[in-house]
């Protein structure tokens, strides 16, 4: 994610920035004005790249907590697992990942608009 | 006076941002290698003891010597590799094909727009299905199923980074090779791909980083010593009865390294590729 807005920051040109200082704007008129609206694509990117990786994070929540105590970090995925691989029912487990690929499809094409604009 | 003043502040506040960010993002990963040093008695000790104990390298032995974390790291390895070779070798062709030939109705890029988005979809969705079909076709709890999984995972990512790089290549080079008699694959072979291999260097290393990595498929797809990879061999040994920190720990720290040395040795590449395709810079 780091990277990413890096490598954002490092495309934004100086001009707007000279533009900026020349009009006598402070650093946070500067950063909120300038930095921020120009950032706005990568930010957006970021945004939606997390929200799809929490939607499929597995890894730390099973070795953490393994959903517990009682449901309390339970998650769709590890929910999903825990249905088709502790109690085999494979039938709902994969009812509910269609669903899932569902919601995520929904996310992954509103990240794809907004990927082919910036093209 | 006043401006100089405030100089210092601000310099010392672009200091201490991002100081702070690595002390937060480092501190898992130096309490494990200090566990994984520490004897048992003093990964327990309170108030905990941050720097100084007694080293010992017990932890090491018996995760490599008296159990089998050889063995996994081992397994680890070999999916890794031959999962990234097999990916990158279909993943290459796919995208020059991409790059280089027009389809009709435009259908080219809308491919690879197919083909990212399987990237999107959370893991777990695919779990089940390829449970069972790797049950059925009886290769549950060998390394094939692992290295057929991880290149099916790995090949979009790897369409999608060669395609940027083969973009950049013009094609008056190709060209130029093949009025001089080349065939399309040996103008592949011979002019394209020695162009582009920084990239496909990078494409491999995070090919392999993410085989090493992967958790979910390698619990679902192998339950037995002799196919378990490093992740789960590690978590396997949160048991009813005891946590093994300390082997977990040294564990981990081995599994570390290779990721930790290929991570530093394409730094420059890792950057350029992660940012590819999210930002046009």
């Amino acid at each position: 994610m780091f990277l990413v807005l890096l490598a954002g920051l490092q495309a934004i040109p100086q001009e707007p920035y000279e533009a900026a200082l020349i009009d006598g704007s402070s650093r946070w008129q500067t950063f909120r004005h300038v930095t921020l609206p120009l950032l706005k694509p990568a930010i957006l990117i970021v945004l939606l790249l997390r929200t799809m990786d929490l939607l499929r994070v597995f890894d730390q929540i099973f070795i953490l907590t393994e959903g517990g105590p009682g449901f309390a970090t339970e998650t769709v995925s590890l929910y999903i697992y825990r249905t088709a691989f502790r109690f085999f029912d494979f039938g709902y487990a994969a009812a509910m990942s269609f669903v899932l690929l569902g919601v995520t499809n929904v996310v992954s094409v509103v990240y794809l608009r907004l990927l082919q604009d910036e093209r | 006076m006043r401006g100089r003043r405030k100089g210092i502040f601000q310099r010392g506040l672009v200091v201490v941002a991002p100081v702070a960010a690595l002390v937060v993002a480092l501190a898992p990963v130096y309490w494990m290698i200090t566990i994984s040093l520490k004897t048992e008695v003093d990964q327990f000790a309170s108030p905990p003891k941050w720097f100084a104990f007694t080293p010992t390298l017990q932890h090491y032995y018996d995760a490599f010597v008296t159990r089998s974390f050889g063995q996994y790291l081992l397994t680890s390895a070999i999916v890794a590799v031959v999962s990234t070779a097999c990916a990158l070798t279909i993943g290459t062709a796919a995208a020059y094909a991409l790059t280089r030939f027009r389809l009709p109705y435009g259908l080219e890029r809308r491919l690879s727009l197919w083909i990212l988005s399987t990237r999107m979809f959370p893991a777990i969705v695919t779990a089940v299905p390829l449970f069972l079909m790797m049950r059925d076709l009886r290769l549950l709890n060998t390394k094939a199923s692992l290295i057929i999984v991880y290149t099916a995972f790995n090949l979009p990512f790897v369409v999608w980074m060669m395609r940027g790089f083969f973009a950049e290549v013009p094609r008056d080079l190709e060209e130029a090779a093949l009025v001089d008699g080349d065939s399309r694959l040996g103008a592949l072979v011979r002019v394209i791909l020695p162009l582009v291999s920084p990239g496909l260097a990078a494409t491999a290393v995070f090919c392999l980083i993410v085989s090493w990595n992967e958790f979910l498929f390698a619990l679902v797809l192998t339950q037995t010593d002799a196919a378990m990879t490093l992740p789960v061999g590690i978590a396997g040994r949160v048991t009813q009865y005891e946590i093994k920190w300390g082997v977990m720990s040294a564990a981990g720290v081995v599994a570390m390294m290779p990721i930790l040395v290929f991570a530093l040795a394409m730094q420059r590449y890792l950057v350029r590729g992660l940012s590819l395709g999210a930002v046009k810079g």
